[in-house]
């Protein structure tokens, strides 16, 4: 039995799930939606156009709607056995946490497609770097999100009020996701590039390995039934 | 498959929930395990299941520890815990696709189709599963439980919920599995409904073995008396204190 067939079946069941439920994909979406809302009609309009308020405006947005997506992906595994029903598959337990991080990245991935368009549209931004760079960026950004959410939600399922703490619990972990995908985003906006920036970059490569990597050594020992 | 829980003892903050156990279940035997609230039996499933970590002892399947089989071992043991692990968005048919695919069964179409057969859900097949009474829950967890064709089953309750016509099913459908060889470990709260499908009877008490023995031979009526014996001083004894 390979992890990768029990990955799929996990990741099969999330998506089935998300089809009758929209739980994930579309209350995280229109919280996006009504947040970028938001900020547009309480930024004044000159403000739209100054320096980072786009980049962290979107990344904001996009990052607080990502908390309900990822924490609910999770969630719905507590209760009624469903976690030890997962923890019973013939695989090493790791392949439940990478399952949970895959379906949390597609969902996020699929927002992120929608939202930020509509960001660059709302906001009249025009990318000044190459279009590549700004998908690999994001792509970071969205996979270390991902891993770290997954992790958080990991152990916010074991606590009492893990649902009210979780958020609590992502945020500090975030700051350096935030930081790096503000910087960049700036610098590929602003610079036509991210030559100069290579720190940020590396911390985010950093980051993917650190919160994939050690939860995916770690699982076993994170959940308990 | 054989099972064997050698010495196995688990603790949590000091307290004992289980205390030095040890059992054995032949293959195609089944043991039926009884004992008061609280008195460590779902606990000891889930330590055979591998979902709890022994703080002592080990469970051995076929002379192997759960460590030295690895996690392929679980695609042997069927489980059915107190709780359903149903997905109740998911349709029956669903989520036992989904079981079916967890655990590596080659055509999970085919045997989720006559597993829904197996537990008389082709009615509802295309139902949430958060619709359904609870006694169809507890056939559906029951499919999701045998899905796979295990060799060891460990059941909680398994005929909670059920009515009088599935309580004879699920007898009935002990009695196959034993007869193709499996162990199974089965809670019962009402005893007396699986009396008729044991082999051998446990009594846990306040996380000890307090007794194992055969059932041929044994009478119910005198398995009822030994059962008051052991859990009531033990029930009295912690409403004292």
């Amino acid at each position: 039995m390979s992890m990768a067939r029990v990955m799929l079946a996990i990741i099969w069941k999330d998506f089935r799930l998300e089809w009758r439920t929209g739980e994930v994909l579309l209350t995280p979406g229109l919280l996006a939606l009504l947040l970028m809302l938001v900020f547009i009609f309480a930024l004044p309009p000159a403000a739209m156009k100054a320096e980072g308020v786009f980049t962290a405006s979107m990344w904001t947005t996009l990052f607080f709607a990502g908390t309900i997506g990822v924490s609910r992906g999770f969630g719905r595994e507590r209760g009624d056995g469903r976690l030890a029903g997962l923890l019973l598959a013939p695989v090493d337990r790791s392949a439940v946490f990478l399952a949970k991080a895959v379906s949390a990245l597609l969902f996020m991935a699929m927002v992120t497609a929608v939202m930020m368009p509509l960001f660059f549209g709302a906001f009249g931004q025009t990318l000044a770097g190459p279009l590549w760079q700004w998908l690999v960026m994001t792509g970071l950004v969205i996979t270390a999100y991902s891993g770290v959410g997954t992790l958080v939600a990991a152990v916010a399922a074991q606590l009492r009020s893990g649902e009210v703490l979780y958020p609590v619990l992502l945020f500090p972990l975030l700051v350096p996701i935030v930081l790096a995908a503000v910087h960049l985003s700036d610098a590929l906006l602003l610079e036509g590039g991210w030559a100069g920036h290579g720190g940020w970059l590396q911390m985010l490569v950093l980051y993917n390995v650190l919160f994939w990597g050690v939860p995916y050594l770690l699982f076993e020992y994170v959940v308990e039934v | 498959m054989r099972i064997e829980v050698r010495n196995v003892t688990r603790r949590i903050d000091g307290r004992r929930l289980l205390d030095n156990i040890r059992l054995t279940v032949e293959p195609g035997r089944l043991l039926l395990l009884c004992g008061p609230n609280g008195a460590g039996k779902s606990t000891l499933l889930k330590v055979m299941a591998g979902l709890l970590p022994p703080t002592a002892g080990d469970v051995l399947f076929d002379g192997r520890t759960t460590a030295e089989a690895g996690p392929g071992l679980r695609s042997r043991i069927g489980v059915l815990l107190h709780e359903s692990a149903l997905y109740d968005e998911l349709t029956v048919m669903e989520n036992l696709l989904f079981a079916g695919r967890l655990f590596g069964v080659r055509d999970a179409v085919t045997a989720a189709q006559a597993m829904i057969d197996r537990v008389g859900l082709r009615l509802v097949a295309r139902e949430p599963a958060g619709r359904m009474s609870r006694g169809m829950r507890q056939r559906l967890a029951l499919g999701r439980a045998l899905i796979h064709r295990p060799s060891v089953l460990l059941l909680d309750e398994p005929y909670a919920g059920l009515d009088v016509r599935w309580t004879g099913e699920l007898t009935d459908l002990l009695a196959e599995q034993r007869a193709a060889g499996t162990s199974v470990v089965l809670v019962a709260h009402e005893w007396r409904t699986a009396w008729g499908a044991a082999d051998e009877v446990a009594v846990i008490v306040r996380g000890r073995l307090a007794l194992h023995r055969g059932v041929p031979g044994y009478a119910a009526d005198e398995f009822e008396d030994d059962y008051r014996r052991l859990v009531i001083p033990a029930s009295a004894k912690e409403t004292v204190s």
